[in-house]
């Protein structure tokens, strides 16, 4: 399957093609590594949590 | 306003088999699609081959436009009635919408060069478009200004709805004006007066590109509410 | 006290705090009369420059060529002054709503007789009669200077009227908007600039018919007058929200 070609025309259809699958490229992987990030931290955060709530409960025993 | 969002579980658990569908589908109908616009599409009678760029182009601009509208709607939802995840929304969907838009910009003056002869022009149809941007732009800017959420969710509904005059704006400048920019083909009075080699990719590409959208927006939704939820955790495991 | 004279005290008492804060009218006029003084001293060879600049690039259709740099500045002076204003119009009125907010006035609007529209109107109004009312006035001077016709400044000065109108009510909302937010600087800029545009470009537009010796373009002229009221509608309205959002905190 060959590239095809547009002739005069190919740069500019390989710019604008290649930029916007770029510029997707960068978002999704930004947005994935966001997500990424939030959930690891949350998890962080309830693991200390209940870290607390069970030493709480060994001082109270 | 945290501890309303201490449990939005139905929109947790539905947008976690939603936004991985959503991006599969998606970016398999880019995909395909892509090779539809290249490899299978004719070149245009006047244009030439330069007439391919409209199959990014022109999703690209519906959902830039689109997205503008859900971001007003989102925060007209919170005004009115509050609802924590309307803001959610807002937030998510102003750097994408942005992004589209820049993307429609940047393809519109690539496809304008070879096929008209100028990267710009300051028509009705550009120059609300990059108006359209700098929406996007100075709401993103007033958001990170603010010193609370709070704050920050009621200024940018404000900024946002009275943004929403651009869209008809946009919509009918080629109508309006005497514009380089041609006039509507798709979504206009009559139905569309584009043939189906064009439409065909056309339509295809911007259900892929919306799906990719709403991929986008839940996944960054999510992450939103994860990074508010350890939030409001923290701060109660300092304060005790 | 009823509505009408407490429209007019606040009326006054914005004039009053516009007029203390920048020393009178001294600082506006310097700003747009100096402003346009400035520019052909600096532009005569630069505006030729940049014009030169854009001609090879190819970008720019509009400048024929064989154009003297005075006959661009001529071309170029309407947009000039539409600028100084849109500028004027940014700075004084987030002073103006910053200061409310920082000495509780807002609070007392708020409880007071008039509704928040009203108020954000009127301050609008005050601040536009202090800062660009005056400018207008002297229209012919600045014009001068950026190579208008006197007779050119006073047949503009509907358009300038209108347009000048139109910022400070878009110019409102930003301002409101960013009351709240510490050293706000360019982020003003950023959130009304979309707004102005419609103004600008029927402004423009109906100036611009001035430089070939025929008269205004009525066309445009409607069209600015129709964005104008639309600024006078919206405006106000959301300035009110955004100020009520601010007091709140």
């Amino acid at each position: 399957m060959a590239v095809p070609d547009f002739g005069d025309h190919t740069p500019y259809i390989w710019a604008a093609f290649g930029l916007t699958f770029l510029v997707l490229l960068i978002l999704t992987i930004a947005s994935v590594l966001r997500a990424h990030a939030a959930k690891s931290r949350l998890d962080q955060v309830r693991e200390a949590v209940e870290d607390a709530r069970a030493r709480k409960g060994d001082a109270s025993a | 306003m945290l501890s309303r969002l201490a449990n939005p579980h139905r929109f947790m658990r539905t947008s976690s088999w939603l936004m991985p569908t959503l991006g599969i589908v998606g970016l398999l109908m880019i995909a395909s699609g892509t090779y539809w616009a290249l490899w299978q599409a004719p070149a245009e009678k006047y244009q030439g081959d330069s007439a391919r760029i409209m199959f990014i182009h022109v999703p690209a601009a519906w959902l830039s436009m689109g997205g503008y509208i859900a971001m007003a709607a989102a925060g007209f939802t919170w005004l009115v009635w509050r609802h924590a995840l309307a803001d959610v929304a807002a937030r998510a969907i102003a750097p994408l919408g942005a992004a589209f838009t820049a993307i429609c910009l940047a393809t519109g003056s690539i496809w304008g060069k070879p096929t008209w002869g100028t990267w710009w022009e300051w028509d009705g149809r550009m120059t609300s478009v990059l108006f359209l941007f700098l929406l996007y732009v100075g709401y993103i800017a007033l958001r990170s200004a603010m010193d609370s959420r709070e704050s920050a969710a009621k200024a940018s509904a404000i900024l946002a709805l009275v943004g929403t005059v651009n869209i008809p704006v946009i919509r009918f400048s080629v109508d309006w004006w005497n514009t380089l920019h041609q006039p509507a083909s798709v979504i206009r009075e009559g139905g569309p007066s584009m043939e189906w080699d064009f439409l065909g990719p056309l339509l295809w590409n911007a259900v892929g590109f919306s799906l990719l959208f709403g991929f986008l927006v839940l996944l960054a939704m999510r992450a939103d509410v994860r990074e508010r939820q350890a939030e409001a955790l923290r701060l109660k495991l300092v304060t005790g | 006290m009823s509505l009408l004279t407490a429209a007019g005290a606040l009326y006054l008492r914005t004039v009053r705090e516009t007029w203390a804060g920048g020393t009178g009218m001294l600082l506006p006029l310097t700003y747009i009369v100096g402003g346009a003084a400035l520019i052909p001293l600096v532009a005569g060879d630069a505006i030729g420059g940049v014009a030169e600049l854009f001609r090879r690039a190819g970008a720019l259709s509009a400048a024929p060529e064989g154009i003297s740099n005075s006959d661009l500045l001529g071309l170029i002076a309407p947009g000039l002054l539409w600028f100084l204003i849109a500028l004027a119009s940014l700075v004084t009125l987030e002073r103006i709503f910053q200061s409310d907010l920082e000495d509780g006035a807002l609070d007392d609007y708020r409880l007071g007789p008039l509704p928040m529209e009203i108020v954000a109107f009127i301050k609008v109004i005050a601040v536009w009669s202090l800062v660009a009312l005056p400018a207008l006035v002297m229209l012919p001077l600045p014009g001068l200077f950026l190579g208008l016709s006197p007779l050119d400044s006073l047949m503009s000065l509907p358009a300038f009227l209108l347009g000048s109108l139109a910022f400070f009510f878009w110019g409102g909302v930003g301002a409101a908007l960013s009351a709240s937010v510490r050293r706000s600087g360019l982020l003003i800029a950023v959130i009304v600039l979309p707004f102005y545009a419609p103004a600008v470009i029927f402004g423009a537009g109906a100036v611009a018919p001035l430089a070939s010796g025929s008269g205004l373009d009525t066309t445009a002229l409607m069209f600015l007058a129709a964005a104008t009221l639309m600024s006078a509608a919206i405006g106000p309205v959301a300035a009110a929200q955004a100020l009520k959002l601010s007091a709140e905190g």
